[in-house]
């Protein structure tokens, strides 16, 4: 070996080197720039709060302030004020929209704020108010000794340290309360998203592994066969957004025969569907072809017919090929955008319905990043949510298949 | 069945903006050779989108494939067991990020990235929404799907000829980048096909840096662009009218472009096999 020859392949293994590092070096990049933009604000409040803030304005009647004296718990921070008269606890905090707000962190079950009833009207008139840890409040109104009615609180530019004090020496009754459920949550989207897996599977997998019954056991090798094989081929390379499009001309005519009309999660679902179906053909296929024929053989030879054979040992000799089959178009809905934007649209749903539009989980994300400013907290924290689901389901079908593989083996 | 079924009403539903009534209207010739797309002014001339999105895709294509062949190249010839696997896994990750994802990072750090480099060269650019952002995310969306192919590619060339390579005195290295990657360069083709696919098609994380560009096209990689799938989905409001539709005729195009850039590769693949033949 000369040394021209050592130095170029010692040049060529650093590329080498080189091209992998760059690409582990991205995958790195991507996660912490997701994990260190979405964990602070990953909470229970974002995970299963509304997107949209509710404003509650409620009325307490005649109720009179208790002689009750509460102790509020010993782990309330310095920052927080608690209100002894009335059992709460307020911070002064930043929230998403960058604004100053005073934010519930105690309160007692025996507080009389958790008395009220919403005043607004509307279907809600009269109905429970609620006063819970997380909310904001903006205004009180109180009656003092003279009668004279007072308002403290955030929107006179009161710090919780003043208002709070005024309030528990001043206050002989409660008159109104003002405050907000703050947004910024993703629950709407995510139950959004289940019912999507729901339905999308409940269409797809059935057809799917009929479809790749029929290739495997009772199609002919005919170029009709031949035809359908290379239309599934091309089906699985069609962009995702042309899929979208398919939805609103073909699909979107046959649901409304059925009564239903504009975007919905059931026509996203059917899009879903026909989207996921040359995956999942294709790898059930594989699944039933990698059962050792020595299997359907012995079942012959025992005297079962053909169908018997393929329903009764093939099909549950495949199960773990078509499980992991299942999980993976799992993780495709989890991961879809673009064949929801034009199916299900970009309204952001709070509470969703099947036959009405929402978003899922990626297209709220979407949305959340196309505006003037686009929310990279939120969007992180639903990238969070979406990553950890879709690598779970990666890592799962590995395991899957390590498992059926050693069990082969054995 | 889905497949001429998906053709056929796409392509009736693209086809009515050019059918319709004199004022709803638009010239095909215009929309196909158009170097401006104000949907506000009822301008729709994709031409220079076209362009556009050949530029970003292939760019970022043969971005990815070097990276890819090289990567593979580690995966299945140099490294060894454990560090295998380790790559292997990075690559299947990486394959596994859903656009939205990526988007988000191509918005955070890829557009910060490039505005940060506009700066040096004096340049100013959108906040760093541009073609060069746009090819650097396709690289790095394509990447997982050429290298799988590749790896697979490799795996695949029988041993003789690896044997064979070595007992004539070629280093392991040589072997490697010599024989066996050329052996490979069907799948590697194919690889790379895939891989543009999903450059053509790939559309949110896309429309989130392309900037939507008004005019074009623009040969500075700095410069905001537009691509197909940018145009599909941005400003998408209501489900009716002239600019609600012309989306599908869009879409038509970009089926168009997909499958005549598939057929070029194949015809390329094609002849590179054919020449592959001749020497040995």
């Amino acid at each position: 070996m000369t040394r021209i020859r050592k130095i170029k392949d010692t040049v060529m293994q650093s590329l080498t080197w080189l091209a992998s590092g760059i690409s582990a070096w991205v995958l790195v990049a991507i996660l912490v720039f997701i994990f260190s933009n979405g964990w602070k604000l990953l909470d229970r409040t974002v995970l299963l709060g509304d997107y949209h803030a509710r404003n509650i304005v409620s009325g307490f009647g005649d109720i009179q302030t208790t002689d009750v004296v509460f102790t509020p718990p010993a782990s309330l921070g310095d920052d927080e004020v608690a209100s002894t008269r009335y059992g709460f606890a307020v911070r002064d905090e930043i929230d998403k929209e960058k604004n100053h707000v005073h934010t519930i962190t105690w309160v007692d079950d025996r507080s009389p704020l958790r008395n009220g009833t919403i005043t607004t009207a509307g279907p809600t008139q009269g109905h429970k108010a609620p006063f819970d840890a997380g909310m904001n409040i903006n205004k009180l109104v109180f009656i003092d000794a003279s009668g004279e009615e007072v308002s403290v609180g955030r929107f006179k530019q009161q710090t919780p340290q003043e208002w709070i004090p005024l309030l528990d020496s001043e206050a002989k009754q409660i008159a109104e309360f003002h405050g907000k459920v703050p947004g910024g949550g993703m629950r709407g989207s995510l139950i959004a998203t289940l019912m999507l897996i729901g339905l999308s599977l409940f269409f797809s997998v059935p057809i799917g592994i009929f479809a790749a019954i029929y290739l495997y056991a009772i199609a002919k090798q005919n170029r009709l066969t031949t035809f359908v094989r290379s239309s599934i081929e091309l089906l699985a390379g069609v962009p995702s957004i042309i899929f979208s499009m398919m939805g609103i001309t073909l699909i979107f005519p046959i649901i409304r025969l059925f009564g239903l009309s504009g975007q919905s999660i059931i026509l996203g679902s059917l899009t879903m569907a026909v989207l996921l179906l040359p995956v999942l053909i294709r790898q059930t296929e594989e699944a039933l072809r990698s059962v050792p024929t020595s299997y359907a053989q012995a079942s012959l030879a025992l005297g079962a017919t053909q169908t018997e054979t393929l329903f009764r040992v093939v099909l549950p000799a495949a199960r773990n090929g078509i499980f992991s089959a299942c999980l993976l178009a799992v993780s495709r809905i989890i991961g879809e955008s673009a064949a929801l934007i034009f199916t299900m649209g970009t309204a952001i749903q709070d509470s969703p319905a099947v036959t009405s539009g929402a978003t899922s989980l990626a297209v709220q994300i979407y949305v959340l990043m196309g505006g003037e400013n686009p929310n990279f907290e939120l969007a992180s924290a639903i990238s969070i949510v979406i990553l950890i689901l879709v690598l779970a389901l990666n890592l799962t079908v590995k395991v899957v298949s390590a498992l059926s593989d050693k069990k082969g083996k054995a | 069945m889905m497949v001429i079924l998906i053709i056929i009403f796409v392509t009736s539903r693209g086809v009515r903006p050019f059918l319709g009534s004199a004022e709803e209207r638009v010239d095909l010739k215009v929309f196909l050779t158009g170097s401006r797309w104000r949907a506000d002014q009822g301008i729709y001339g994709l031409g220079f989108v076209i362009i556009n999105t050949l530029i970003v895709s292939v760019t970022g294509g043969l971005l990815a494939l070097p990276l890819a062949i090289l990567s593979a190249v580690l995966i299945t010839r140099i490294a060894k067991g454990k560090l295998s696997v380790l790559l292997t896994t990075i690559v299947e990750t990486l394959a596994a990020i859903p656009s939205v994802v990526y988007g988000v990072f191509a918005a955070g750090k890829i557009t910060v990235l490039v505005r940060d480099l506009g700066n040096i060269f004096g340049i100013s650019t959108y906040g760093g929404n541009s073609s060069f952002a746009v090819i650097l995310l396709l690289a790095i969306m394509t990447y997982p799907t050429m290298t799988t192919l590749a790896v697979s590619g490799i795996r695949a060339v029988p041993k003789e000829l690896d044997f064979a390579s070595l007992a004539l005195g070629a280093t392991p290295t040589q072997t490697s980048f010599k024989v066996i990657v050329p052996a490979a360069r069907s799948s590697i083709a194919t690889g790379f096909t895939l891989g543009l696919g999903r450059a053509f098609g790939e559309a949110t994380a896309v429309s989130m840096i392309a900037g939507n560009a008004l005019t074009g096209p623009s040969w500075n990689p700095f410069d905001i662009t537009r691509t197909l799938t940018s145009t599909m989905l941005t400003g998408l409001h209501e489900t009716t009218g002239l600019d609600y539709e012309i989306r599908f005729s869009v879409g038509v195009v970009l089926m168009i472009v997909i499958v005549s850039m598939n057929l070029l590769v194949h015809a390329a693949k094609r002849r590179l096999e054919k020449k592959g033949s001749a020497i040995s």
